[in-house]
């Protein structure tokens, strides 16, 4: 499919398909298309020309309200910043990564008495911040607010991760955990895309690369058969 | 005007000036005293105009030629400040004026409550980040503009005229002040609530959106955590102003402190005054201390537990009076839709539509931005198709938004709605029919209701009474 932003084509034929299972890293140049194509992935923006389609239903089929809920609210998004309203309780928080499958009656609800605790710590504890469910956000360091963020995306039992960069602001620590944690999402039965400037670590860690510039697909290649100079000629200036 | 003379100076000012005279070092001054000299001119005709028309608002006062001061008037005010060290005290009238007192309170409360309903709406519906946050190719975005449009003729209306446009459709009923209030600052708060919401990163509601979240659900979690202690704030502020509104509002019949204050100064009986004065000078002093300490709570720098306190404190006495001041005005809202409120609500329509109605198109005009008209202008458009093209779309939206509710239903269908039980069909309905059952038969009237005005509205006499008629007969101000 294809995508343009009135004159400027952001994305040109771009083929690609995500299975469930596999974690597949979206790498090249910045400007290349990699946030447009999430973009395009849940459903923010939809393509000129071509189809996109999650879980085989097409993302312009999701302008029905009902629809749009039932496909997102499988779909779980790891950004470079925790999107977080530091005033809530981080179980709050958490607990807004379900808020597609709750009517808005259950969601106001929970703010008076949260519900799904449980669940909540589980995910937490999984991130080693099990007893923080009750703490306000804005109280929590950097880390532990990307901590939370995380463990809404784990409660949300997502079946499609789009990752937009979620380790380029971090120490080199963290942004193992992270793609591990994407790793295990996926051994659970979720297709993955993760946008990401770090290559290496893109290459320990995922099992297909697809290389993005200029809009276009540059190689869609397994781990193993990624060299240096596929990656250099991705990364080469463009001459405009 | 601003505008239009921002336009002009732009326009003269592109011409670069002539190669020659900019090496010319000084020129700048030489040419720039043309126009200067002629803005000086033009800034001392207006002051002589200025003084003029302070002339002669002078000598139309009469100043000089007759007197100008009223001498017995003096007499009045000694007495009316002599009356001030002794406040009518006796237990009777001060339990009326704690009654009253209770009346405008909860004039204020509810009037708030409504304007932070219509507020918290609107200004959601009003925001940025709503808008932006349509579905692709959906209809979600024009809720906003639909919005702006409506909320800024309601606010452009004070609540006072409100007032006198809602006793005409009402009838004294309590619902008049809480409605005039609720629905002008209900709108000021829409607007002061999108600019808050749309002052807020909207990140944590886009990501919600991004999981399938509905928006009013991602709204509530995505963008109120963060905003709920300026909108309490806020909301206390708009409730300051709604005591004030409500003694106002009772000055012109809508019962309460301010309409007492209007019976004993009718009656030239200043010691009743100064007992209602000081009642609401106590009121308007609590709340305003309450409100700034409210706002002061929630500065920078203080400890998190007290603001949460405070905030949760007030929500929880706000609620509390809320339904005290519900029960204690006797709130029937299904007199909004009794058939007396839509027959007053026709005449209306056919006395007042051009009067009114003209009045606030031309309001509506006077406050539209002139940029766009200018630029047609500019373009060479004349006034016709400056008109067709700019001006009647835009007050389109906000006329329409007057004009449909006003004239939106046949007389013929009055007392029939769909869904509704139907009267007996052939047999017309006498005007007295048509009231209301008098709320004196449901509850026996207590001695602690004798001066409601609204009481006297519900006699269950053959006629109603003359719309306008504001006077109760509890206390007989002659």
């Amino acid at each position: 499919m294809s995508l343009s932003y009135g004159a400027l084509e952001v994305l040109h034929r771009v083929d690609l398909q995500v299975e469930a299972g596999e974690v597949v890293a979206l790498v090249g140049p910045s400007g290349a298309g990699k946030s447009t194509l999430l973009s395009l992935a849940n459903a923010t923006l939809l393509p000129d020309h071509g189809r996109v389609s999650v879980r085989g239903e097409d993302t312009r089929d999701l302008r029905r309200r009902k629809a749009r809920r039932r496909v997102l609210s499988e779909v779980g998004t790891v950004q470079q910043q925790p999107q977080l309203p530091g005033s809530l309780q981080v179980i709050h928080n958490v607990n807004a990564g379900r808020l597609g499958r709750w009517s808005l009656a259950k969601a106001m609800w929970s703010l008076v008495r949260p519900r799904g605790g449980d669940e909540v710590d589980a995910a937490l504890r999984q991130l080693g911040i099990g007893d923080l469910s009750r703490a306000r956000t804005e109280t929590l360091s950097g880390g532990q607010q990307q901590r939370v963020a995380l463990a809404r995306v784990l409660v949300q039992r997502p079946l499609l991760v789009l990752a937009d960069e979620p380790v380029s602001a971090v120490d080199p620590a963290w942004s193992r955990e992270v793609l591990g944690l994407l790793a295990a999402l996926a051994s659970q039965g979720a297709a993955v895309l993760v946008a990401i400037h770090d290559i290496d670590l893109a290459l320990e860690s995922v099992s297909r690369v697809v290389g993005l510039r200029a809009g276009q697909i540059q190689f869609d290649l397994g781990t193993a058969s990624v060299d240096a100079g596929r990656l250099s000629d991705l990364y080469e200036l463009i001459d405009r | 005007m601003g505008d239009r003379e921002g336009i002009g100076v732009t326009a003269t000012a592109s011409p670069p000036p002539p190669e020659g005279d900019r090496s010319l070092p000084g020129s700048g001054d030489g040419e720039g005293s043309g126009p200067r000299h002629a803005s000086t001119r033009a800034r001392r005709t207006l002051l002589w105009l200025a003084v003029a028309a302070l002339g002669a608002s002078v000598w139309a006062t009469g100043w000089g030629r007759e007197p100008l001061v009223n001498a017995g008037g003096w007499e009045q005010l000694q007495r009316f400040f002599a009356a001030a060290l002794h406040p009518e005290l006796d237990p009777t009238f001060l339990r009326l004026t704690l009654d009253s007192t209770f009346v405008t309170v909860g004039y204020a409360l509810l009037g708030t409550a409504l304007s932070v309903g219509i507020g918290l709406v609107g200004g959601m519906l009003a925001t940025r980040a709503w808008a932006d946050s349509a579905v692709p190719g959906g209809v979600g975005r024009i809720g906003r503009g639909i919005v702006r449009s409506i909320t800024l003729p309601l606010r452009s209306v004070h609540e006072a005229v409100w007032a006198v446009v809602l006793i005409t459709i009402l009838g004294l009923d309590p619902l008049v002040a809480i409605l005039a209030i609720g629905v002008p600052f209900g709108a000021v708060t829409a607007k002061v609530y999108a600019d808050i919401f749309d002052e807020l990163p909207r990140g944590p509601f886009l990501a919600l959106r991004a999981a399938g979240v509905g928006r009013p659900a991602a709204f509530l979690y995505g963008v109120v955590p963060a905003a709920l202690r300026s909108l309490v704030s806020y909301g206390f502020y708009r409730f300051e102003c709604s005591i004030r509104a409500a003694a106002v509002l009772g000055v012109i019949g809508a019962g309460g402190l301010g309409f007492q204050i209007r019976l004993s100064f009718q009656s030239l009986n200043y010691n009743e005054m100064w007992t209602l004065i000081a009642a609401l000078v106590i009121l308007c002093g609590i709340a305003d201390s309450w409100g700034s300490a409210l706002r002061d709570s929630q500065r920078g720098g203080r400890d998190v537990r007290v603001q949460r306190w405070m905030v949760g404190a007030s929500l929880v006495a706000m609620v509390v009076a809320l339904v005290l001041a519900w029960r204690h005005l006797d709130v029937d809202p299904s007199s909004l839709r009794s058939s007396r409120a839509r027959l007053n609500l026709e005449r209306f329509v056919a006395v007042y539509n051009f009067g009114v109605l003209g009045r606030l198109l031309a309001e509506m005009v006077e406050q539209q931005d002139d940029r766009s008209t200018e630029v047609l202008r500019a373009g060479g458009a004349s006034s016709t198709q400056r008109v067709l093209y700019d001006r009647a779309p835009r007050l389109a939206t906000p006329f329409l938004a007057y004009g449909v509710p006003l004239g939106g239903h046949h007389p013929r269908d009055r007392g029939r709605r769909p869904g509704r039980r139907r009267r007996s069909r052939g047999r017309p309905q006498p005007a007295a029919g048509r009231l209301r059952l008098p709320r004196r038969d449901r509850h026996p009237p207590g001695p602690r209701h004798h001066h409601h005005p609204r009481r006297h509205r519900r006699h269950p006499g053959p006629k109603s009474r003359p719309l306008t008629s504001l006077r109760p007969t509890a206390r007989v101000a002659e």
